[in-house]
């Protein structure tokens, strides 16, 4: 039952990627996560099953009752096999680690793909919303709604000095990590782009790859979060957050108005060899199709006549990656296969008339 | 054979860095000596902050007693502060409490700070509002003392005995919780 609704996923974008938000051209998502854990049952890592199983059957029961997360529905893990729990990290529904857990653990998902509530990952839970476009209070306001709704169902372990606690101490206080999805490839073309990163790191904040901690960075693609969660409002955090990603903002289209007085001509006949490349290669692997989107991305935010969307290009950054192509083309492939399937999809999405 | 250093050339290369330059992934391998001078090895990448894993910032923060502070027991979960050095993970809410001490330094160090001023659990808000200014206002008195400005120092005490005295019925101005967004 679980896996028909991954299965319902299967073709449709998700919200964050299909639809048009504030400064799209630069910034493709805002996310915000809020963690909270109950407050008489150890952290997940040291909870017995039977306590994490009591975790799911509270929240899953206080989801149900809630307006905001209505219409939902809970997938548990234990359900789900590898490629469907694939599928939810390739959209950046759940964590790589949830990916395996075996314990009581599940992902509350509304129907909109809006919001979700982590059931049982590092904290009992973590309530999320991801918005496109640069739409922090969007994304804020989202997401404590749907948390004030839990806090009046559940009990979350809180303290005055330190405020929600959870299983890290770097989570503590308001347990909100707030996050901005970036595009900034002027800023590495005009190699500017390390000295940026060490100003954003040097004022608190992070910066992680396309795929979360850990992950290099592909195509472009940055993330920029905020890791103070003590001793800052909910307020500061987010007003911080957006000052600085402004900031970045302004270097990149700084950097890009060089490029363009400099470098023109090259820089178009890169984007358009790109385009050409998407359009009519037979076979293509992910980080291709990542890197040649960032391209043809640049292209259109340059507004230098690119024939196609933002929303089309944000798509084909989930769509291609592998879980999504074998769900989409109902069996397993080989690699060969697979990157031919991957060509096909891109190359259908991207030329016009040639879809239906 | 072992491959040689590509920037000096002499030297066996033992690092080897995937490195994004003009939108192309570039292989690089390195020997110690080249890799630290760009700044790819563990030891750079240690002095640039951005390595530092918990574990390494717990070691530098209560080195010298390491054995006694191991021992220390959460009496809710049974974790042990040994097991948090080498997680990073605490075991239930309780051990907030039963390693505070050792936790503190850590928070400070993390966040910069070591109270909570954001939000708070709706029908708790009045009276944890009130008693996170009365304890904002404490540490301030604290450091005002230190800095042996005490006409300030005077005027914090008074306040604080004020707000601790009054009825619920004024959560302090700028209380979180409350605020609602402007946007």
């Amino acid at each position: 039952m679980s896996a028909s609704h991954v299965d319902e996923l299967v073709g449709r974008p998700s919200r964050w990627l299909a639809e048009p938000g504030a400064e799209s051209d630069l910034v493709l998502s805002t996310r915000v996560r809020l963690a909270r854990n109950l407050k008489d049952i150890p952290f997940t890592q040291r909870a017995a099953d039977e306590e994490m199983g009591v975790v799911v059957s509270r929240v899953v029961t206080a989801c149900q009752s809630s307006a905001e997360l209505g219409g939902g529905v809970f997938l548990p893990m234990a359900e789900l096999g590898e490629l469907d729990r694939q599928f939810l990290a390739e959209r950046h529904l759940i964590s790589r680690e949830m990916v395996t857990e075996s314990r009581p653990a599940g992902l509350y998902l509304t129907k909109g793909e809006h919001g979700t509530v982590m059931v049982n990952e590092e904290d009992h839970l973590r309530i999320t919303s991801v918005v496109p476009g640069l739409e922090l209070d969007a994304a804020w306001n989202e997401v404590r709604a749907i948390e004030e709704e839990l806090d009046a169902a559940l009990e979350f372990a809180y303290s005055d000095d330190l405020g929600y606690l959870t299983a890290c101490p770097t989570n503590v206080g308001t347990g909100m990590r707030l996050s901005v999805f970036l595009h900034l490839p002027s800023l590495v073309l005009t190699k500017k782009i390390r000295q940026v990163l060490r100003g954003i790191s040097q004022v608190g904040l992070a910066v992680r790859g396309f795929y979360g901690e850990g992950s290099e960075i592909l195509g472009n693609f940055f993330q920029v979060s905020n890791q103070q969660t003590l001793g800052l409002s909910e307020r500061e955090t987010i007003d911080n957050l957006e000052k600085v990603t402004r900031q970045v903002m302004e270097a990149e289209i700084r950097a890009r108005r060089i490029l363009l007085k400099e470098a023109r001509l090259q820089i178009e006949d890169k984007i358009f060899r790109a385009l050409g490349t998407l359009q009519s290669a037979r076979m293509l692997t992910a980080t291709e199709v990542i890197n040649l989107v960032s391209a043809v991305r640049f292209g259109v935010a340059l507004g230098i006549g690119v024939p196609v969307g933002l929303p089309a290009l944000n798509q084909l950054l989930v769509l291609t990656q592998p879980a999504h192509l074998t769900k989409m083309a109902g069996r397993e492939m080989s690699e060969t296969e697979r990157n031919a399937f991957r060509a096909d999809l891109v190359r259908e999405r991207l030329t016009p008339g040639l879809k239906g | 054979m072992v491959k040689k250093c590509q920037n000096c050339g002499k030297a066996p290369a033992k690092h080897h860095i995937k490195k994004w330059e003009n939108n192309v992934e570039v292989d690089l391998a390195l020997c110690d000596a080249c890799a630290e001078a760009k700044g790819f090895s563990p030891a750079a990448a240690k002095k640039s902050g951005l390595a530092e894993t918990l574990g390494d910032m717990l070691e530098g923060l209560e080195g010298v007693s390491e054995g006694a502070v191991g021992g220390i027991e959460c009496s809710r979960c049974g974790l042990l502060y040994s097991t948090f050095r080498q997680t990073g993970r605490l075991g239930c809410p309780h051990c907030y409490e039963a390693f505070e001490k050792q936790l503190k330094p850590l928070l400070r160090r993390v966040h910069g700070a070591v109270r909570h001023t954001g939000r708070a659990p709706a029908g708790d808000d009045e009276h944890a509002a009130r008693r996170q200014e009365i304890r904002r206002m404490q540490d301030e008195m604290e450091r005002a003392v230190a800095r042996e400005e005490f006409e300030r120092a005077a005027e914090l005490r008074d306040t604080i005995r004020r707000l601790s005295e009054e009825p619920a019925a004024h959560p302090a101005s700028g209380a979180p919780g409350g605020e609602r967004s402007a946007k």
